[in-house]
């Protein structure tokens, strides 16, 4: 089976195509506010090196959010477009999924990532299951829920405005999340949609639900 | 060895009409040179003395033999196959769709290799050799014309896809619009616009090409809107269509969005030059010069607020739902010019604005308002449009008296405009220009006028790889 995977969630772009449990291709490069410019240039690049053509591909994982909205859209177009075209199963995962399974350990994990105003986007994690569903959480909530767990844990974040001593960085491991997610159930394309676990500030104003995500 | 004689070999032109002196008699080959910018004439020479030619009209998509000859003594040499070879190639690199000759029906060698270069009978010309009937044979070059082009526009809330054939016939076209969800925003809230192109896209995609009853295969190239408009939501059409190039590996042509509002007249009936563009939109206001197809020469813009968007601002003074302009239209049909405005920059330059117009309109109703007088909204409604319309129409014309142009356009949403279309439908006939008006189905963004306006940018070999990047300002080049 080969697999090819990609995340556009935060500045970087992490995409990689992963063969009989191997990473035939992989790039893991901040492009900064060029993102959706080099994306599907790069992406053209990793079918090269691997010496597949798009056809070849059997699953197609993609990361949904929560990140960065507009970057999410670049790799998320790219998917579904890529799915509906050559009609490849599709499934979708979290970012902080992504993260979790980058890190090798037995401890509660707890991938974070900033939302602003006192809020982030977390979940709580344990030998891949999870304990607290990802969510967009006031972060002194999320501190509560962790001091009652009675555990050690790690925050997995690459964001430096998080100073805690125990936490990893992210730096992910494509062919491991590959192998922990590939058995996710198949999406029909058409209904492939970011993760934004917040609504935009319009609607709350408006206070109504145009998206129940 | 076959060279291509040109004007200034002049030993051999006068070689060629000696040799040949019963085909050169009453004809010069310098003044068929001078007098026939298609004709063109191919030597074969054998130790640099010529032993055959072959005079051909080269026209634009075409070619003609209009003469071909070998001396006597050199035939069954292979020379006259080796002077068509040479043709053949020449055709093929441009491009040409047939080649035509005729031949006298009694000269069956001459027949017998044309048809083995692929040439056919096509109609017989009665006595056209004096009392010998000609065979008009042709070779056609098998290829498929037709261009098909995927136009793809997401600038601001309409998602739209649409294929068109050689730039002027619309095969399919779906829009996906979401005005019903900014409606209750008073406009576009740009995150919510994004959200809603990310979801349509296959759906849209897939059903223009099932009206089409075509397949990604059967596009010729892609043409995507890259700017300007809402970044988020143009980076959803940009990277489907960089995804799209990428998998089946098609031409990228990115498309300005003025230009395709441009072309969108292209589909209503084929533009002619030169011309001049009133783009006025919610985003736009600009008059534009065209020479020939893909030349844009900006005369003037606005200087603040485009019209669309003046329309929108004075509308929520009418108490007015958005999108404004069609409503604000219907009113000033029924209303009577009764409030004084002033009309903005009222000069000799093709630039517009449009803020001071907006002003006087929220002060005149907050003076009658403090008055205690109640408000005509269709009188004001109509008031507002005269003025509008005044200085569109002005402008406009001055730009086509000042360039001595006889072609008008109109394109952009605001180009749906009863009021502004009737009177410069009037203007026009009273002045003779001749006048395009978009479609009112294709007056608002959609992806028949990208892909109108992508065939132009393709045949101008304007295509990009696949780092091309929206962008939320860009000038129309």
């Amino acid at each position: 089976m080969t697999y090819f995977y990609i995340d556009t969630s935060s500045s970087y772009l992490y995409s990689g195509i992963v063969k009989d449990g191997k990473v035939l291709a992989e790039i893991k490069q901040d492009f900064n506010k060029e993102l959706s410019k080099y994306t599907v240039s790069e992406i053209e690049k990793l079918f090269k090196e691997s010496n597949l053509k798009p056809i070849d591909i059997d699953k197609i994982i993609v990361v949904a959010g929560p990140g960065s909205f507009t970057g999410i859209r670049i790799g998320m177009t790219f998917a579904k477009i890529f799915a509906w075209s050559y009609s490849i199963d599709i499934t979708t995962i979290t970012s902080l999924e992504a993260m979790q399974a980058s890190i090798n350990s037995k401890k509660v994990l707890v991938p974070l990532i900033d939302a602003r105003r006192g809020y982030v986007y977390a979940g709580v994690y344990k030998n891949g299951k999870v304990l607290l569903k990802d969510q967009y959480i006031e972060l002194l909530k999320l501190e509560d829920f962790l001091n009652n767990l009675g555990e050690d844990y790690f925050y997995i974040t690459n964001d430096k405005k998080f100073t805690y001593e125990n936490k990893f960085g992210y730096n992910p491991d494509i062919l491991n999340i590959t192998m922990m997610y590939k058995d996710n159930k198949a999406i029909n394309p058409h209904l492939v949609e970011p993760i934004y676990l917040k609504l935009t500030e319009a609607e709350e104003n408006l206070g109504s639900m145009i998206y129940d995500n | 060895m076959i060279i291509k004689l040109e004007l200034s070999n002049e030993d051999y032109i006068k070689e060629l009409e000696e040799k040949f002196s019963d085909i050169f008699l009453n004809n010069s080959i310098k003044s068929d040179f001078k007098n026939n910018p298609y004709t063109n004439y191919l030597i074969y020479l054998i130790d640099d003395k010529i032993v055959g030619f072959l005079n051909y009209y080269f026209m634009y998509d075409r070619m003609e033999i209009v003469n071909f000859n070998v001396l006597d003594y050199f035939q069954n040499r292979h020379i006259g196959s080796s002077l068509l070879n040479k043709l053949m190639e020449e055709a093929q690199e441009k491009d040409v769709n047939n080649i035509t000759l005729e031949v006298r029906v009694d000269n069956e060698k001459a027949i017998y290799l044309y048809e083995k270069y692929g040439f056919k009978k096509v109609n017989i010309r009665n006595n056209y050799y004096r009392g010998v009937d000609g065979y008009l044979m042709v070779k056609e070059f098998n290829k498929n014309r037709d261009i098909y082009i995927l136009g793809i526009e997401s600038s601001c809330d309409e998602t739209s896809f649409s294929i068109v054939r050689n730039g002027i016939e619309e095969i399919a076209t779906v829009i996906s619009s979401q005005i019903d969800i900014h409606k209750q925003y008073g406009g576009v809230v740009p995150e919510i616009a994004s959200r809603a192109h990310i979801k349509n896209i296959t759906y849209v995609l897939e059903e223009c090409l099932s009206i089409a009853n075509m397949k990604m295969e059967n596009i010729t190239a892609i043409a995507v809107c890259f700017g300007p408009g809402l970044i988020g939501s143009l980076l959803v059409g940009v990277t489907v269509a960089k995804t799209l190039a990428f998998l089946y590996n098609k031409p990228l042509i990115p498309v300005h969005h003025i230009s395709g509002h441009i072309y969108a007249n292209n589909l209503v009936k084929r533009l002619e030059f030169p011309l001049i563009a009133l783009v006025i939109s919610g985003g736009h206001t600009e008059l534009i010069l065209m020479e020939k197809d893909y030349s844009f020469k900006k005369l003037g813009g606005t200087f603040d607020d485009a019209v669309g968007e003046c329309y929108d601002k004075v509308g929520r003074v009418l108490g007015v739902e958005y999108p404004a302009g069609p409503i604000i239209d219907k009113m000033a049909s029924i209303g009577n010019p009764s409030y004084e405005l002033p009309i903005p920059l009222n000069d000799d330059s093709y630039n517009f604005s449009f803020s001071g117009l907006k002003s006087a309109i929220i002060n005149l109703v907050h003076n009658e308002e403090q008055r205690g007088n109640v408000i005509n909204k269709e009188d004001l409604a109509c008031s507002f449009q005269n003025i509008v319309i005044e200085i569109l129409t002005k402008k406009t014309m001055k730009a086509l008296k000042d360039y001595n142009i006889h072609n008008l356009i109109l394109a952009g949403g605001v180009s749906a405009n009863i009021g502004i279309r009737n009177k410069f439908k009037e203007l026009c006939e009273e002045n003779n220009i001749n006048y395009i008006f978009p479609s009112i189905k294709y007056s608002t963004d959609n992806g028949a006028m990208i892909a109108a306006s992508g065939y132009y940018a393709y045949l101008d070999n304007r295509l990009s790889d696949l780092t091309i990047n929206a962008e939320s300002i860009v000038e129309l080049k």
